[in-house]
């Protein structure tokens, strides 16, 4: 025994203490037990939400309230739909909820809440029901499905690793590629080790169904960031794996053109802090990757765990990785 | 039948006779769904061993309590494969190191990023793991870190070790040696004497 072992289980029994000390362990087991996020779950956050509903609920009063104010006019009831009329606000589909796609046109409120005390400083009191579904409009989300991915590894598919003992795999966001009658949509596959491009399959037909194209890129090899896409088609993406020299692993920054991504155009070592990735960061050396070759297609390991590219089991949760977290059912492009 | 052994190659499920559980405990775990039954044994077992773990490779008492508990809430969400396997406490320490490592490794960027700016100091982390012995241990590289810190916390074995970090007996063996070279060179080698 050395003296430096001496020191470690010294050091060792001290912070153990420290970190059992106070702990109550019935409480924290009960915290599990309950399933209490505790730390790194991504939920809606409560406050935020009931602040959201309030603001909803207040829009809507607000609406009733001059559509009602509106109503109370003396002019003929058959004007009076014209004039509380929504106008319609066309929103990406993200950010669409029926709250806050409807407005009342200025007229309304100039019209009605100016009274002519000229003529008669008497308020009349009209009563009359307004319905919410008459003066809010709900608008649908508007979208168009180009093309529908499965879990998987076959050809199509999008691979979502299964993996609770790392931070599962999962496809970077698609990325827009502005060429073409009707551009062209590529996604980083990095659990298949793939690059899947969609492509109408008759560009010159607007009703032309979207099909991929697969191109596979290195065993070993991952996107460890999201990939951009210049205006010339030029394709940038992060790589990580045995890339270094001696086969360390290593960051390399390729350059892709869009038609030919099986050869990229460029593989620049990016640096960390100044200094060639493969030995800036030691930490990076020797943890083994995602996407090695499984002993099955769409198998893949990492750090001694190995996960499955495929529909994620009931109940599984994903840690972020890419856009496209918390998949319910099959990916729609 | 096949008999399940834990880490220390006992066979049978360890049962601490330390621990006398309250009337108040009793209906508390009586409300419990069967399914969470072993996984509070383990629990219980390994929590404080994952806190120490933790913090030790975080440096951070507080960033390691919670990557011991999401390590335990990971092996709870998965409790019916984890409880299938042979070592369940070998599978959350393999949890703990490799969350401990995400959060390693975000650090020294980050704190690299911090010292290039034109502030005062860096910031350090909450409430943070000091000691002489454990900031020479997080300076290690990664495979020597794991192995060191499960060889002194847990005091486990080569096999052991190399079983939690799935590589072989000769790497782990290889990963202390080395260890203890660097944390005597950092410690100072005129009072340390290293072990063949």
């Amino acid at each position: 025994v050395s003296t430096i072992d001496e020191r470690g289980r010294a050091a060792a029994t001290a912070l153990r203490d420290e970190m059992t000390r106070g702990f109550d362990v019935e409480a924290g087991l009960d915290e599990v037990l309950r399933g209490d996020p505790g730390v790194r779950e991504v939920e809606p956050d409560a406050p935020r939400r009931g602040w959201m509903l309030a603001a909803a609920s207040v829009l809507v009063l607000a609406v009733v309230a001059v559509g009602g104010l509106a109503l109370r006019d003396e002019e003929p009831a058959s004007d009076t739909p014209a004039m509380v009329t929504p106008t319609t606000v066309e929103t990406s589909p993200a950010t669409t909820s029926p709250a806050d796609t409807t407005i009342v046109p200025d007229e309304v409120a100039e019209t009605t809440l100016v009274p002519d005390t000229a003529v008669d400083t008497t308020v009349q009191v009209v009563e009359r029901t307004v319905r919410v579904a008459d003066v809010v409009q709900v608008v649908e989300p508007r979208r168009t499905v180009l093309a529908t991915a499965g879990f998987g590894s076959d050809p199509g598919d999008l691979g979502v690793e299964d993996c609770q003992e790392c931070d599962p795999a999962r496809p970077w966001a698609p990325i827009a590629i502005p060429f073409g009658p009707r551009g062209t949509v590529l996604i980083a596959d990095t659990a298949n080790r793939r690059w899947m491009l969609f492509e109408p399959e008759n560009p010159d037909d607007a009703s032309s169904p979207w099909s991929a194209t697969e191109t596979h890129w290195p065993d070993g090899v991952i996107v460890s960031s999201q990939p951009v896409v210049d205006q010339a088609g030029t394709v940038y993406a992060v790589m990580y794996g045995p890339l270094g020299s001696g086969g360390t692993n290593a960051y390399e920054l390729w350059t892709l053109d869009w038609r030919e991504l099986a050869t990229p155009a460029q593989q620049a070592s990016s640096t960390l802090d100044r200094q060639p990735a493969d030995r800036a960061d030691p930490e990076t050396r020797g943890r083994r990757q995602c996407c090695g070759a499984g002993p099955a297609p769409g198998d893949v390991e990492r750090a001694g765990c190995r996960g499955h590219a495929g529909r994620p089991r009931d109940g599984r949760r994903h840690c972020a990785h890419g856009s496209l977290g918390a998949v319910p059912d099959d990916v729609h492009l | 039948m096949q008999h399940r052994r834990n880490l220390d190659g006992r066979r049978g499920n360890r049962i601490r006779t330390d621990v006398v559980c309250s009337n108040l405990m009793m209906q508390q775990r009586s409300r419990r769904p069967p399914a969470a039954m072993g996984f509070e044994d383990l629990y219980r077992r390994e929590i404080g061993s994952l806190r120490t773990l933790a913090a030790g490779l975080t440096g951070s008492r507080e960033v390691g309590a919670e990557l011991a508990q999401e390590a335990m809430l990971r092996a709870y969400r998965d409790w019916d494969r984890v409880a299938a396997l042979d070592r369940p406490g070998a599978w959350v320490r393999r949890v703990v190191i490799n969350l401990a490592t995400d959060v390693h490794r975000r650090s020294v960027r980050e704190l690299r990023a911090v010292e290039r700016l034109p502030v005062g100091e860096a910031q350090r982390p909450a409430d943070p793991v000091d000691g002489d012995f454990w900031r020479a241990l997080r300076a290690l590289p990664t495979g020597q870190r794991n192995a060191a810190v499960l060889f002194y916390v847990d005091d486990l074995g080569v096999d052991q070790i190399a079983e939690i970090l799935q590589v072989g007996s000769g790497t782990v063996k290889k990963a202390l040696f080395d260890a203890r070279k660097n944390l005597a060179r950092t410690l100072g080698a005129d009072d340390v004497e290293v072990a063949s």
